[in-house]
C-alpha cells in the first residue's frame, strides 16, 4: 500500500497511485449512502413495468429506462419514433381500477392540462390509454429535480430567492386557467441542464380524482387540503414549504420556527415564508403573482442595499473622501490644542509670559476642556485614518488631565485664591476681574 | 441476459464477467484478457505478500494470468458457486502452491506476456503485514475504483478533473460558485452536472460489481466486503 497522505474526512490513508487522488475510502462509502424517499411519500406497492414488459404495450415508443416511481405512477424515458424525440412516458398506478367515470374524466382533465404551454411547465405533448394502461406523454427534461440538489444541504438565500418568482409566474398561469397543481414539492420542480425550472405533473393530483390525504404529499399539503377545499392559496402554502426547506434545509415543523431562527436571512423573508405558510388561506398571499412579486421585490432591493452599502463605505473610507480627510485633521488639531498649549502657557507664564492675567488663563484652559471634547468626538468619527485616531488619543488624554485638574481645584492660582475667600462658584474663573 | 432494472432505472445484470467467462470457455473471447487487464493489481499484490521479489512475482502474475487463459480452469468456472473475486483468489492460492513444488524443476521466465503489468504501480506497492487474502481485496477493492474512475472520465470529458473532488465532498463543502466560475457554467447547471456524475458514478461501481457476482442480491454484500477491505 503506497500512503502519502490520510484522508481529511475519514483518516484512511489515501493511495495516490489509484483513485485519481480521492480517498477511496471515501469513494466507496458514497455507494451506500442512501437515496430513500423523504418521509410522507411511499413509492407505488406495485412494482413498476420493466421497460421490456411496457414495450409491448406502446409499439411507437421505444422505452429506454424507468427514471423513477411515485404515489401517482412510473415514469419512463422513451424515444418516440416518429418524431424521433426524447419524452417522458408516465404510466398511472392503478388506483383508478374499480372506478367507472375515470375513463371520461381522464380524458376531459387531461385535455385541459394539455392547454398549459408555459415555459416553466412540463407540457404536456400526448395522452391516452394502451392495453389498459393509462399514460401522458410528456416533454422530457435532462436534468434533475429540486429533491436532487436539496440533498446537498440547504441553499444560500439568494438562490432559494431566485427559483420562486418563475415558479410563482407558471402557478400563475396555470391558476388562471382554473389549474391548481396540488402536489407541489421538491419532486416536482424540475431543473435543465442550464438550471431553468420547470414544474410537473401539473394537475395530475385531480386528473386521477384522489383526495384528501391521497392527493399531494402530507408535508407540503396546506391544512385545508384535508378538508378537500383546494384552491390557488393551496398552491402558494406548498411552495412556501419548499421555500422553507430552500432557506433552511429542514421541512417546518408542526409548532412554525422562522427562518431567521435556524440561518441567517433578513426579516422580509421571514415575513414572506410565515406569510405564505399561515394556516387560513385568507391570510396567505392571495395569488401566487402576489408571492412572486414580493419576492422579486426583495430581490431587487437585496440587490440594491448591498450595492448602495458597498458603495458606501467604499467613498466613506476611501482616501479620496475630503470630508474624512479634513475630521482626521480637525482632530489632531483639536487634540494638540487641548493637550500642549493651555498647558504651555500654565507652566510658562511666570518666566515667558507674565503679562498673561488670569482671565486669559481660565479662557486658554476652558478652550483646551472644548478642543479635548472636540478631539475624541471628531477622532472617533475619523477613527480609520491614522491622523483621527492620535486626535481621539491626544484628546482622551487631555480631558483626563482636565478633569483631574478640575477637580483638584489646580485650575488656576486665582480658583485657589477665591475658594479661600469663601466663593464656591464653578465657574469661578467668569468671577475674575 | 439477466435483465433486473434498478432504481436508477438502468440494467444491471447485461454482461456479467462471468458469463464473459463463459462465453470465454465457448470461443477463446480475447475480450477476458480486458478482464485480466483490471484486475491483475490485486494477483500481483498478493503474490509480493507471499514472499516473492518483484521479478519473481511479475513471473508469476504473467504465469497465472496466462495459465488462467489458456487452461481449462474456466471450464470449472461455476457462476452459481460464488464470486469472480473470490474465485480468482483461490485460483491463485492453488496455483502459487504448485509453483511452489515445482520452483527448482522448472525454470520460469521466458514466458509469453500476456498481460502489461503496469511499472508504476509495481514499483510503487509497499508490501504490508496485512493478511494475504485482505491484500488481495483491498487491491481488488482499489481496481474497481480505478475502473470505475476511467470510465466516468471518459463520459464526463475534461470536466471531470474539476468535477471529481465533489465525488467524496460532504454535504455543504462544494462551492458551486467557485466551480462554476471555473467551469463557466451557471451556479444551479454546476449543481445539476455534480449530480448527475455522482448518479452515474453509483451506477457504474454497481454495473461494475455486478459483473463479478454471480446473483443480484449479491451486489449490496460484495459492496460491503470491499467496504471493509479498504477501511
Amino acid at each position: 500500500m503506497n500512503s502519502d497522505k490520510a484522508c481529511r474526512r475519514c483518516e484512511t490513508e489515501i493511495s495516490s497511485q489509484n483513485t485519481g487522488g480521492l480517498c477511496p475510502h471515501c469513494l466507496m462509502a458514497r455507494n451506500f449512502d442512501s437515496q430513500t424517499m423523504p418521509t410522507g411519500e411511499n413509492s407505488s406497492p406495485v412494482p413498476p413495468l420493466s421497460p421490456e414488459e411496457l414495450a409491448q404495450f406502446f409499439p411507437h415508443f421505444e422505452i429506454l429506462e424507468c427514471l423513477g416511481r411515485g404515489g401517482m405512477g412510473a415514469v419512463y424515458k422513451a424515444r418516440q419514433k416518429a418524431l424521433d424525440r426524447i419524452v417522458a412516458l408516465k404510466v398511472l398506478a392503478g388506483e383508478w381500477q374499480g372506478d367507472p367515470h375515470f375513463a371520461e374524466r381522464f380524458e376531459q382533465e387531461a385535455k385541459i392540462l394539455a392547454q398549459l404551454s408555459h415555459a416553466n411547465i412540463v407540457t404536456i405533448h400526448d395522452f391516452g390509454e394502451a392495453g389498459g394502461l393509462y399514460y401522458i406523454v410528456m416533454e422530457y427534461v435532462d436534468g434533475v429535480n429540486l429533491r436532487d440538489l436539496l440533498r446537498d444541504g440547504k441553499m444560500k438565500p439568494e438562490q432559494a430567492l431566485a427559483i420562486v418568482p418563475p415558479v410563482c409566474e407558471a402557478l400563475e398561469y396555470a391558476h388562471e386557467k382554473g389549474i391548481v397543481h396540488r402536489d407541489v414539492k421538491p419532486e416536482n420542480l424540475l431543473f435543465d441542464q442550464e438550471g431553468r425550472v420547470k414544474i410537473a405533473d401539473f394537475g395530475i393530483a385531480s386528473l386521477m380524482g384522489v383526495s384528501g390525504e391521497d392527493a399531494g404529499t402530507p408535508l407540503y399539503m396546506a391544512p385545508e387540503q384535508e378538508r378537500e377545499r383546494v384552491d390557488r392559496r393551496t398552491d402558494v402554502y406548498a411552495l412556501g414549504v419548499v421555500f422553507y426547506e430552500m432557506l433552511t434545509g429542514e421541512r417546518p415543523a408542526k409548532d412554525l420556527v422562522s427562518p431567521s431562527q435556524k440561518v441567517e436571512v433578513d426579516v422580509r423573508i421571514d415575513e414572506m415564508v410565515l406569510r405564505a405558510l399561515a394556516k387560513e388561506p385568507q391570510r396567505r398571499y392571495q395569488t401566487a403573482e402576489e408571492f412572486g412579486t414580493v419576492v422579486k421585490t426583495v430581490i431587487a432591493t437585496r440587490v440594491d442595499e448591498q450595492k448602495i452599502t458597498e458603495k458606501e463605505k467604499e467613498n466613506f473610507y476611501s482616501k479620496e473622501s475630503q470630508l474624512y480627510k479634513i475630521t482626521a485633521a480637525f482632530a489632531f488639531f483639536f487634540g494638540v490644542i487641548s493637550g500642549l498649549i493651555p498647558m504651555l502657557f500654565y507652566w510658562l507664564r511666570p518666566w515667558a509670559a507674565p503679562w498673561l492675567t488670569d482671565r486669559a488663563l481660565n479662557v486658554l484652559l476652558e478652550v483646551s476642556g472644548v478642543a479635548a471634547v472636540l478631539a475624541i468626538l471628531l477622532g472617533f468619527f475619523a477613527k480609520k485614518r491614522l491622523w483621527g485616531l492620535y486626535g481621539f488619543v491626544v484628546g482622551a488624554i487631555s480631558l483626563a488631565i482636565w478633569l483631574s485638574f478640575f477637580f483638584a481645584g489646580k485650575l488656576s492660582q486665582s480658583v485657589r485664591e477665591e475658594r479661600k475667600l469663601g466663593q464656591n462658584n464653578f465657574f469661578m474663573y467668569s468671577k475674575l476681574p | 441476459m439477466t435483465f433486473v432494472t434498478q432504481r436508477d432505472g438502468q440494467p444491471l445484470f447485461r454482461t456479467t464477467h462471468w458469463s464473459l467467462v463463459g462465453r470465454a470457455v465457448e470461443e477463446g473471447d480475447a475480450s477476458l484478457e480486458t478482464l485480466c487487464q483490471q484486475y491483475w493489481q490485486p494477483v500481483y499484490a498478493m503474490v509480493r505478500r507471499e514472499g516473492h521479489d518483484i521479478e519473481t512475482a511479475k513471473d508469476l502474475t504473467q504465469g497465472f494470468f496466462a495459465k488462467l487463459l489458456q487452461n481449462d480452469w474456466l471450464k470449472v468456472a461455476d457462476q452459481e458457486k460464488g464470486r469472480f473475486r473470490t474465485f480468482l483468489m483461490t485460483l491463485l492460492r492453488r496455483y502459487l502452491v504448485d509453483e511452489w513444488r515445482k520452483e527448482t524443476a522448472a525454470k520460469r521466465g521466458g514466458r509469453n506476456e500476456v498481460l502489461h503489468l503496469d511499472e508504476k504501480f509495481i514499483n510503487q506497492l509497499e508490501v504490508t503485514h496485512l493478511p494475504p487474502d485482505a491484500v488481495f481485496d483491498r487491491h481488488w477493492a482499489l481496481a474497481l475504483l480505478e475502473t470505475a474512475l476511467a470510465h466516468l472520465e471518459k463520459e464526463t470529458g475534461p470536466d471531470f478533473s474539476l468535477l471529481k473532488d465533489c465525488l467524496t465532498a460532504q454535504r455543504g463543502e462544494t462551492d458551486y460558485a467557485e466551480l462554476g466560475q471555473k467551469l463557466s457554467l451557471q451556479e444551479g447547471a454546476v449543481r445539476v452536472a455534480v449530480h448527475r456524475l455522482r448518479k452515474r458514478y453509483r451506477l457504474i461501481i454497481r454495473q461494475e460489481i455486478a459483473r463479478t457476482v454471480g446473483k443480484e442480491d449479491e451486489v449490496q454484500d460484495e459492496m460491503e466486503i470491499l467496504m471493509q477491505a479498504l477501511s
